[in-house]
C-alpha cells in the first residue's frame, strides 16, 4: 500500500476538531478538503488555524500542510509531548473551543499539560470553562484520568474577553478503562455558578434568584453560588453568566448547562432559561448530557479491547453526532452498536468495542 | 415478515453509518419509522422521488400544525409573546415546564430524591 492510500480524506469544515483530535490519537494522516469552498469568505477561519498552531505545540513532529486558499489541509500527526505554553485565543471564541481538544489529548501526553489561555472563558457558541470544570472533567474521572484541574484566574466576558484560565492535567495513563453506565443518575441537588463582571455585584444575585423560582417547582435543594469579580480578574469587557449542574450521589456524572447574557438580555431572562434549559436536558438525556457525550464516546473507543456500555437517549441522536460517530469510524475503524432499552423508554444502550489504544509513551505492566 | 416488510423497518445501526445518506435525513427517517410505518423506505431506484414524497409530507404536516397552532392558541400565544418577546425555543420551554404540570411531575418522580428519601 503506497503512503498517499493511506491518508484519510475528509470534506467539509464540520468536525474540524475532533477530526484532528482522531488523527493525532491514531497517528493517521488526514486530508480535509473543501472547507468552506462555496463560502464567499473560503478556507479556515482564524480560530482553526489557532487550533491547528496549539496541537503543533503539543505534538513533537506534526506537519500540517494548509493549500494557499485554505481550503485543504493536510495534517500528519507527531507523538503528544504536552508542556507548559500559554495559548492566546483569538478574538470572539471562547477558551473552551480549544480547552476541549486538549481534554482528549492531554492525558496521553508525554509529559503533563501546563496550558495557560488567554481570551474569553465563556460565549454563547461554545463551552465556558464552569462547564468544562463541572461538566468534563467528572466524565473524564471516571474513565480513570483523575489528576485535572481548571483553574479560573481571571473572568473574560465578550466582545474583548481578558479572561485567564490554567489547564493542568497531571494524570497520564496508559489508556482509559472501559465504563458501564446502564442506569439514570437520581439528583440529589442542584447547584450552580452566578457570575458577573464589570457590572453591579447584584446581577448574579438576580440571577439565583431567578433560577430558584424555577427550580423551586423540583423540590430539589438549590445550591447557586455568586462570584461578582472586580478588578484584574474581570477581564475587560461587562457581562454575567450562570452554569447550573446536578448532584448526584450514586453516579458521578452531573448533567450541566449554561448561558450568558448578551446585549438586551436581563439577568432575570437568563437566569429563567438556563434553569428551564437546565430540566430540559435532564428530559431529554441519558446517563449524559448530549454536551459531554463526544468526550464520553471518545474515551470509549480508545479504550482497552473491553466491550464499553453507555445509557444515552433517543433525542440525544442529531447531525453533529452522526458525523462523529461516522468520523470514528473511518478514523478508528470502530462502529458503535446502538440496542433499545426495555427497562426505560426513549432510550438506548450505546455499545463499542475499544480499540485498544496505547500511550506510546506509557508501559502497560 | 415478507420480504416488503422487512425493507420497511429502518435499524439505526445501519441508517447512522450510510455515508450516502444526509445525517439529518438518517435521524427523521429513524424517528419516522419509530413513529409507526407511516413512510415507506425508498428503494434504490426511486430514493430521489420517496425523498421527495417525504419532504411533502414533512411540509404538510408543518403547515397542518401551523394552522392547528393558530386557531387553537393564537389568543394565548399572542400574550405569551408580548410577555416573554419571540424567542420561539425560550417559549417552548416556558409552555413545556411552566404551563403544563405533567412534563414536570414525571421528571420529579424519574430523576429526582423525593425528599424523604433525601433525609
Amino acid at each position: 500500500m503506497s503512503a498517499r492510500s493511506k491518508i484519510i480524506t475528509f470534506q467539509g469544515h464540520e468536525n474540524f476538531r475532533n477530526r484532528l483530535v482522531f488523527a493525532t490519537l491514531s497517528g493517521k494522516t488526514i486530508k480535509i478538503e473543501k472547507i468552506r469552498s462555496d463560502d464567499l469568505n473560503p478556507g479556515l477561519r482564524d480560530y482553526e488555524i489557532s487550533l491547528l498552531r496549539l496541537i503543533e505545540n503539543v505534538t513533537n513532529g506534526s506537519v500540517i500542510e494548509i493549500s494557499y486558499t485554505g481550503t485543504t489541509v493536510i495534517y500528519r500527526p507527531g507523538l503528544i509531548i504536552g508542556g507548559d505554553f500559554v495559548h492566546q485565543c483569538p478574538d470572539g471564541i471562547a477558551c473552551g473551543y480549544f480547552i476541549e481538544p486538549m481534554l482528549c489529548l492531554a492525558p496521553f501526553s508525554k509529559k503533563k499539560f501546563s496550558i495557560l489561555f488567554k481570551g474569553l472563558t465563556a460565549s454563547k457558541e461554545h463551552a465556558g470553562v464552569d462547564f468544562i470544570k463541572w461538566g468534563l472533567l467528572p466524565v473524564m474521572e471516571k474513565f480513570g484520568v483523575r489528576e485535572v484541574e481548571l483553574h479560573t484566574l481571571k473572568r473574560g466576558s465578550p466582545p474583548q474577553g481578558g479572561g485567564e484560565v490554567h489547564l493542568i492535567v497531571n494524570s497520564l495513563i496508559p489508556q482509559p478503562v472501559t465504563i458501564h453506565v446502564l442506569d439514570y443518575q437520581k439528583i440529589s441537588s442542584i447547584r450552580g455558578v452566578a457570575y458577573c463582571t464589570r457590572v453591579s455585584p447584584s446581577v448574579a444575585n438576580r440571577l439565583v434568584d431567578s433560577a430558584r423560582s424555577v427550580l423551586k417547582a423540583t423540590n430539589c435543594e438549590v445550591n447557586i453560588t455568586t462570584d461578582a469579580c472586580r478588578g484584574e480578574i474581570a477581564g475587560k469587557s461587562p457581562g454575567f453568566g450562570l452554569t447550573l449542574f446536578t448532584e448526584s450521589k450514586k453516579i458521578p456524572f452531573r448533567y450541566v448547562v449554561e448561558d450568558i447574557g448578551t446585549g438586551g438580555e436581563t439577568p432575570e431572562d437568563v437566569g429563567e432559561c438556563v434553569a428551564l434549559s437546565l430540566l430540559e436536558q435532564i428530559d431529554t438525556s441519558g446517563c449524559l448530557g448530549r454536551n459531554q457525550l463526544e468526550l464520553a464516546f471518545l474515551y470509549m473507543v480508545i479504550g482497552k479491547e473491553d466491550i464499553g456500555r453507555l445509557l444515552i437517549n433517543k433525542a440525544q441522536f442529531d447531525e453533529q453526532l452522526v458525523l462523529f460517530l461516522r468520523d470514528i469510524r473511518t478514523v478508528f475503524g470502530t462502529k458503535f452498536y446502538f440496542k433499545q432499552s426495555d427497562e426505560f423508554q426513549n432510550s438506548m444502550y450505546a455499545t463499542v468495542k475499544g480499540t485498544g489504544f496505547i500511550n506510546t509513551s506509557k508501559k502497560i505492566a | 415478515l415478507n420480504s416488503n416488510e422487512a425493507k420497511k423497518t429502518w435499524d439505526i445501526n445501519k441508517l447512522l453509518y450510510m455515508d450516502n445518506i444526509d445525517p439529518n435525513d438518517a435521524i427523521s427517517r429513524w424517528k419516522k419509522e419509530e413513529e409507526g410505518p407511516v413512510y415507506s423506505s425508498p428503494n434504490e431506484d426511486g430514493d430521489a422521488d420517496e425523498k421527495e414524497n417525504y419532504r411533502e409530507d414533512q411540509d404538510s404536516e408543518e403547515n397542518d400544525n401551523f394552522f392547528v397552532k393558530k386557531d387553537i392558541s393564537g389568543n394565548f400565544k399572542q400574550s405569551h409573546e408580548v410577555l416573554y418577546g419571540n424567542d420561539t425555543s425560550a417559549n417552548k420551554l416556558r409552555d413545556k415546564w411552566l404551563v403544563d404540570n405533567s412534563a414536570l411531575g414525571r421528571l420529579k418522580s424519574r430523576f429526582f430524591v423525593s425528599p424523604k428519601q433525601r433525609l
